[in-house]
């Protein structure tokens, strides 16, 4: 165990006592061994340390800040983080045993990696699991600033699903960031691909909390929130890089852009079949805004067309039931060109 | 009794750009150097974002031409203004101080301001901030300042009644003096701070949402630099993204809490409409520059936020502009006084002085 490097895992933590066990115990079981679990409580007002206090004995660490410090938890994460590799779990989500010891494979193989994606299932409040489509259609490593505008895609991965090479995110600043809660990890992305190569492993390597009831992701879509707060991400990145002397941001960034307003036809499409006419337009004046070259795309002219007409008729959707279809389309992208295959210890399979 | 009150002024030195950066600060520290204030009141604080070491020797040299004055802060690597800021307000935590005002190079305070502001604050305890109207200094014509009409057409105390004004109209570009305690504590409570530290606006949006009541007053106190817009967008979607934050709440009917409670659904198309304005104003302004691509941007913009500013007669004046590409003089003069701003009567809600 001494031979291998420190993984310290990070949880965050505000009144979700009642995960918290299946977190802890996730973290807890993995097999990798040389781990230090520390939860990071951001003034809990429910049982959540009362809950946390029986893993003190298994090396269990809990700092309870006396106010939520949002942000500003990065700004303190030096205090804590002892590790070579650091994973932010959030207090809700779960991993699966093996997800650090095969990240850690990977990254110890080639340092320039500096964040592994695993794949993921969502998990509602009941415990009932969805399978979703694993993101790309195979396991890879690939440069990071290639990723750069896939990143841009809602759901490539959130915190729990990721190991970080400590040194790749202390370069990276978090803590100094214009992002909202919904966009921080997308702009942590975004960072560690101008810092370091990235690697993702297809199998399935976390469980992340997706309420059914309670689904985030509808408000913000349904309420325009989210094509501002993503452009708003983006180009505060860009600022971000520019300040940093990064060559070629604008154009990764604009790239990036022009992929999500790609993504957003989804959306419309379904705006337009449920008759929300001023949102679908919304929608389409903020693809124009990003890509004016979208005004040649078939799916955006068929929706102009229904929206011109209010009939959405001729629009073809998967069958729209739940918030979380957003979530559920299908993937098994391809990765960006000049990609590796890699096998589970990271080795080159195939190169493309 | 004495009077032991003092002000910290923070200037952002953000973005060095040659010599003109330098005349700009110069003119900012004159005025400083001009308040009918006695000047052992005031601190001022340079925050200088990582500049090279020419340029921070440069910046050094107004701390030694004024060592009790002026201080400068110098950052390691480059950081958004939101972290500048922060780091500036350290220097306020420990400070004694009484009131902070937040500057950019070309900023200009008129002589009486700080004297004036103080006492107004000192006479209106338990006030935490005050607003002074501003007049305009054109980035293409640097020498000579534009008068603005004022917001409101009395001087008038406003409380949390009358917040919907906010979001109605545009109060960037104003001369702000705030309570120590102000900055402090909305940093501690905003988890998105760097972003509100980033526009005048916002940082308005910010204190008007969370505290009572505030000063406004009618006198012109100084000259703000209106700075070009190299990227009206990024501009615009900053606006967007801070509106749609402190509405989150009320749009999405979650995460209710007290202060978004009693925001009504008219405010929130208020402030669309407000920001659909500020659209087609930097859609001229580009016209103004000859950027025709740039203009229409903004006008699919403007429409984005509210899509009833099709019906605006300006609006189809503007789009009629950058179909043509070309502007006549009197077309010009008629979409200016169309988009111009005017005074407003006092609030109900607010209370005249």
């Amino acid at each position: 165990m001494k031979n291998t490097p420190l993984v310290s895992i990070i949880i965050p933590n505000f009144n979700h006592s009642r995960y918290l066990d299946e977190s802890v115990q996730s973290a807890l079981n993995q097999t990798y061994e040389n781990i230090e679990i520390i939860i990071n409580d951001n003034a809990s007002t429910d049982n959540s340390v009362e809950v946390l206090s029986k893993y003190v004995d298994r090396g269990v660490i809990i700092n309870k800040n006396p106010q939520n410090l949002y942000n500003f938890n990065y700004d303190i994460l030096d205090d804590w983080v002892s590790g070579k590799y650091l994973l932010l779990l959030c207090a809700d989500d779960v991993l699966r045993p093996d997800f650090i010891r095969r990240a850690v494979d990977i990254m110890e193989n080639d340092p320039d990696i500096g964040f592994v994606h695993g794949e993921r299932d969502y998990i509602d409040e009941n415990g009932i699991t969805t399978e979703l489509d694993p993101f790309f259609n195979c396991s890879f490593r690939a440069k990071g600033l290639d990723m750069l505008p896939i990143f841009t895609i809602t759901d490539i991965g959130q915190s729990a699903q990721a190991l970080i090479r400590y040194s790749a995110f202390k370069e990276i600043d978090l803590h100094d960031t214009e992002s909202d809660h919904l966009n921080i990890d997308r702009e942590q992305w975004f960072r560690l691909s101008m810092v370091s190569d990235y690697a993702y492993i297809r199998d399935k390597m976390a469980l992340i909390r997706m309420p059914e009831v309670t689904s985030e992701t509808t408000r913000i879509v349904e309420t325009f929130y989210h094509p501002i707060a993503l452009y708003h991400t983006a180009k505060s990145f860009e600022h971000w890089a520019l300040l940093r002397g990064y060559d070629g941001i604008e154009e990764r960034v604009g790239l990036a852009l022009k992929r999500f307003a790609k993504e957003c036809i989804g959306f419309t499409k379904v705006f337009l079949k449920r008759e929300k006419y001023n949102l679908a337009k919304k929608y389409l004046l903020f693809m124009k805004l990003v890509d004016r070259t979208i005004e040649e795309d078939e799916d955006y002219k068929l929706c102009m067309d229904a929206l011109n007409r209010k009939d959405a008729s001729g629009i073809q959707i998967d069958e729209y039931k739940k918030s979380s279809n957003y979530s559920r389309r299908k993937r098994n992208y391809d990765p960006p060109k000049g990609y590796v295959i890699i096998d589970e210890k990271g080795q080159c399979i195939d190169e493309r | 009794m004495r009077d032991n009150s003092n002000v910290y002024i923070l200037i952002i030195f953000d973005q060095y750009n040659g010599d003109d950066s330098f005349e700009l600060l110069d003119r900012t520290i004159d005025s400083i150097h001009e308040q009918t204030l006695t000047e052992h009141k005031i601190r001022v604080l340079i925050a200088d974002n990582a500049s090279d070491a020419v340029v921070y020797k440069r910046l050094l040299k107004y701390e030694i031409e004024s060592p009790r004055l002026i201080s400068v802060i110098h950052e390691k690597k480059p950081v958004t203004k939101g972290r500048l800021l922060k780091g500036m307000e350290r220097h306020l935590r420990y400070s004694d101080v009484s009131y902070s005002v937040i500057m950019e190079p070309g900023d200009v305070f008129y002589p009486e301001f700080l004297g004036k502001a103080m006492q107004l604050l000192n006479v209106h305890k338990g006030l935490e901030f005050a607003v002074f109207e501003a007049d305009i200094r054109d980035d293409n014509n640097q020498e000579s300042a534009i008068k603005q009409p004022p917001l409101f057409l009395h001087n008038c105390i406003f409380n949390k009644a009358c917040r919907a004004e906010y979001y109605r109209r545009d109060i960037g570009h104003k001369v702000l003096i705030m309570h120590r305690k102000l900055p402090l504590l909305c940093s501690k409570k905003l988890p998105y701070y760097s972003v509100m530290a980033e526009n005048g606006t916002e940082w308005f949006s910010v204190l008007i949402k969370d505290r009572d009541d505030f000063i406004y007053s009618i006198s012109s106190m100084g000259c703000m630099a209106d700075r070009k817009c190299s990227d009206p967008i990024d501009d615009l979607v900053k606006r967007a993204f801070l509106i749609k934050r402190s509405l989150y709440a009320v749009e999405t009917g979650v995460f209710s809490n007290d202060n978004a409670k009693d925001i009504e659904i008219e405010e929130v198309k208020a402030a669309y409409r407000s920001l659909a304005c500020h659209a087609m104003r930097l859609a001229y302004k580009q016209i103004k520059y000859g950027d025709y691509d740039k203009a229409g941007d903004c006008m699919l913009f403007a429409e984005m936020m509210d899509l009833s500013v099709v019906d605006d007669p300006v609006y189809g004046e503007i789009m009629d502009v950058i179909c043509i590409g070309n502007i006549s003089p009197s077309q010009a003069e008629h979409i200016n006084e169309l988009l111009s701003c005017r005074s407003a009567e006092t609030p109900q809600a607010a209370r005249e002085y």
